[in-house]
């Protein structure tokens, strides 16, 4: 049972995957660009056809006139206000893929998407038939961004699922499955003038298409108005779909129309209470008076010579900051001036490419533990024990017989270091092992109980929670007896005053979860009974926190999401946010930690100060 | 000999092209000739991960699409090929048993790569070149679950299904892009991702990427006589 106690935080699992790119993408400063020759439609163009005159999106001045020119016809289209419009491709094995949409008078756009699923041949075996997937899904386009509905997510409309839609849709309309592409291999004279004809409410000029492509007849019909394509009916043979099947029988049809519509302003819901997400900035709660909410800011950053991750060890001690790195580094900060005092190399060859991950750093008060990683990227293997004044490595210790794998953290007590089934005394560094219940992340209450939090792993994150008698291990107890599982598999623990915060994942009904934070009374000996009940259950803004810490000014949880939050230590009522990463996709947030004056938050290749008193 | 060799292979060829109702190869000798060639690109591949978690974890995923591809010969060893969007569907009908419970999961995700190029990597005599096609993201992701017993369910993409996509999404490439049949006016070929093949190491399992063989084709532009302008134009 213990083998299976291990879980694996998901960020540290889907990076851990991209971490060698990420290594070599943060050393070189290089990353990779869309290499898309797209070309973006400009947002709020005007068709010429509705002879419409839109304010740009959050404008209010006069109004300003937007030109089509260098635009094609399918481009006017969607630069079109007060219209609907559904795109169909019929293909030849009758399946078909759609796109149904309304554009209102400021370009919004809500959109209907419609494609076939259809089960592969080699469905595994036990699989149930009875499963289905969606083919239907919704999107809205505002200000160019597309939002999808979620029923999983009531604040999806705070999160954009594409930056620039409107490219993507021009993308399909000029794509085999819209009339672009065909219309462009056509040869001269393939339309011919077939009059004027009323469709969709548009005046418009009406065109036979009918042209030969290797062979292949393309034929239809093409509707204008005011140089905008407004319907569209083309039939493309099946042989030229597939290189390989130039025998292939039937066609695939392709519709695009067009109408005028009086089409409602397309806008997002209002997000529900609670859930504005991270773009709604520092919510003042009920219940936090007794901490008045500050804007937080971003004092200093000061660049790092090493790579940094997810999780990675942070530490304070009296005026020095340290820095766990991916590479086996171990970077020493002044934490007046943010100069770099100090790099240690854990082991031969850190400092490379190589991973060697600093799992977690702890302070005794003399010593700086280290647990850290050198024959697997995903288990910490050795321990070692570095003198704080000089930054010497005094001794280390083979852990690779240790359970433990991502999340693995260091706990302390007075006079021992607690690593995983293990403890060790900080004066003698004699190990006592298999003497605790395993965990991933460690708080002592300051009355005697090592706090440990963990996850055994089946499909969810299974958390435990444990209390240990920091002198007499053999009394342990279960923090809680039922079942709970969800996503918040890193379960950061911290104590903060008399309250013992820790991360938690409880069902939301109808077989969900949600990831909330629960605060115990910080007394171990009352967690000995069978039933505990929390003294706080507040809702988390994020469900897969990175760390959680804590002093007088708040509790602090640093986000997957890139996001730093700021709770009341007493309610948990949300005080701040702070958003450390925005739309740099170079960087990533991977700890935090504190001292008397400054908050620090250790990024992919930069720590930064914040400034609290 | 050696030009009655040639025409021997060269009539095989012919000869082999006229029993298809469609890509005729004409010149299957020559190498492609200068012009600006515009046609659609089939992607069909599969992506693949495994896990060990005290039980079976595993994900095929399909990601099947097609896009535009624009082609340039500029001389006789130089072209630039182009793949500038390509629409995919991404589907995954998994049945995991982790630690004795049953799952079936579904996925479908939807998402596009556009294809870069980094400069002139088409050879018209090799009639061979490469190129990258870059992961835009998914526009959205559905997730589905059936029955799972055992109190172990869950209504989210597996490890192994997260993994595969993050594997095989981020970048694809290089493709490898190569001539098969030349007609007059209208090439075709097929391309494969030879670097994807084999396995590597995943924490607590393995991978493997298999990959279906993708196929495109391109007509030249000259052909058209300013064909492909005239819808523009009206």
């Amino acid at each position: 049972m213990e083998k299976q106690m291990n879980g694996i935080h998901p960020h540290f699992r889907r990076w851990l995957i991209l971490l060698p790119v990420v290594l070599v993408m943060l050393a070189c400063s290089f990353l990779l660009g869309p290499g898309a020759p797209t070309t973006p439609l400009p947002q709020g163009s005007t068709g010429e056809a509705t002879q419409t005159t839109p304010l740009p999106q959050g404008s209010t001045g006069e109004a300003t006139q937007t030109t089509s020119a260098g635009l094609d016809p399918l481009e006017r289209l969607l630069g079109m206000r007060s219209i609907q419009f559904n795109l169909t491709a019929l293909q030849p094995d009758g399946t078909s893929r759609s796109v149904q949409g309304e554009i209102d008078s400021t370009g919004n756009m809500h959109l209907k998407l419609h494609s076939p699923v259809s089960l592969p041949p080699d469905l595994p075996e036990k699989f149930s038939p009875t499963l289905k997937l969606p083919e239907e899904s919704e999107l809205y386009v505002v200000d160019g961004k597309a939002y999808q509905p979620d029923d999983q997510n009531p604040a999806w409309m705070t999160s954009p699922v594409a930056e620039d839609y409107v490219v993507v849709l021009s993308n399909l309309l000029h794509g085999p499955n819209g009339p672009g592409l065909w219309l462009d291999i056509l040869p001269a004279g393939s339309l011919q003038s077939a009059g004027r004809e009323t469709v969709g409410g548009f005046a418009a000029d009406k065109y036979t298409v009918n042209g030969t492509v290797h062979g292949q007849k393309i034929t239809g019909s093409l509707w204008y108005e005011s140089h905008a394509l407004v319907q569209v009916e083309l039939h493309i043979p099946a042989a030229l779909l597939d290189p390989t099947k130039p025998a292939a029988q039937g066609e695939r049809k392709i519709t695009l129309e067009a109408q005028k519509a009086s089409v409602p302003p397309v806008i997002l819901p209002t997000p529900p209470a609670g859930t504005g997400g991270p773009t709604a900035g520092p919510q003042p709660t009920p219940g936090a008076a007794n901490n008045p909410p500050t804007t937080l800011s971003v004092s200093d950053r000061y660049p790092l010579p090493h790579i940094s991750f997810f999780g990675n060890g942070l530490i304070t001690t009296p005026g020095k900051v340290w820095v766990g790195t991916v590479n086996g580094m171990v970077d020493v900060l002044d934490a007046q001036s943010g100069q770099v005092l100090q790099s240690i190399a854990l082991f031969d060859g850190s400092g490379g490419l190589t991973q060697q991950r600093v799992f977690d750093l702890k302070f005794d008060g003399q010593h700086v533990w280290a647990l850290a990683a050198s024959k697997k990227e995903d288990k910490p293997d050795t321990l070692f024990v570095i003198d704080e004044a000089s930054g010497t490595v005094l001794r280390q210790f083979d852990a690779s017989e240790w359970e433990g794998e991502l999340d693995q953290k260091l706990g302390f007590s007075p006079g021992r270091i607690w690593a995983s089934h293990q403890w060790i005394d900080t004066r003698t560094f004699e190990v006592q092992y298999d003497v605790v219940p395993w965990g991933d992340s460690y708080a002592y209450d300051g009355k005697g109980w090592m706090w440990i939090a963990g996850n055994w792993y089946v499909s969810d994150c299974n958390p435990v929670l444990s209390v240990v008698n920091a002198d007499d291990p053999s009394q342990h107890y279960a923090a809680w007896s039922t079942d709970l599982n969800g996503d918040a598999c890193a379960m950061p623990i911290t104590l903060i005053g008399d309250r013992m915060w820790v991360v938690m994942s409880v069902p939301a009904g109808n077989r969900t979860y949600s990831t909330a934070l629960w605060a115990y009374p910080a007394d171990g000996s009352k967690m000995t009974k069978e039933t505990h009940e929390p003294l706080v259950m507040v809702p988390s803004p994020d469900d897969q926190p990175i760390a959680l810490i804590g002093d007088q000014d708040g509790l602090w949880m640093l986000a997957g999401n890139g996001y730093l939050y700021q709770f009341d230590p007493q309610t948990g009522a949300l005080l701040n946010s702070l958003d450390l990463v925005g739309a740099n996709k170079n960087t990533f947030t991977a700890n935090i930690a504190l001292d008397d004056h400054d908050l620090w938050v250790l990024m992919a290749k930069e720590l930064l100060r914040i400034h609290l008193k | 000999m050696r030009s009655i060799l040639r025409f021997l292979v060269l009539g095989t060829v012919v000869f082999g092209g006229l029993l298809t109702n469609g890509i005729q190869p004409a010149h299957a000798d020559d190498e492609l000739q200068a012009g600006i060639y515009k046609g659609i690109i089939n992607l069909a591949i599969h992506s693949r991960a495994h896990q060990e978690w005290g039980g079976g974890d595993s994900a095929t995923i399909s990601w099947i699409g097609e896009g535009n591809v624009d082609l340039t010969i500029t001389g006789e060893k130089y072209g630039t090929m182009t793949i500038s969007f390509i629409p995919v569907d991404v589907f995954d009908f998994g049945y995991i048993n982790l630690g004795g419970c049953d799952a079936s999961v579904g996925i479908k995700a939807r998402g596009s790569f556009s294809g870069g190029t980094a400069g002139l990597n088409f050879d018209p005599k090799q009639k061979a070149g490469t190129l990258y096609l870059i992961w835009n993201g998914l526009d959205s992701v559905d997730i589905v679950w059936d029955t799972v017993q055992g109190g172990c369910w869950s209504k989210k993409m597996s490890e192994a299904q997260l993994i595969a996509i993050n594997e095989t999404s981020p970048t694809i490439g290089p493709i490898t892009l190569t001539v098969t049949k030349i007609d007059d006016e209208f090439i075709s070929g097929e391309f494969r991702l030879p670097g994807w093949e084999g396995g590597g190491p995943i924490p607590h399992g393995s991978y493997a990427h298999i990959i279906d063989s993708c196929t495109w084709w391109a007509l030249k532009d000259s052909a058209q006589e300013e064909g492909g302008k005239e819808w523009k134009n009206k």
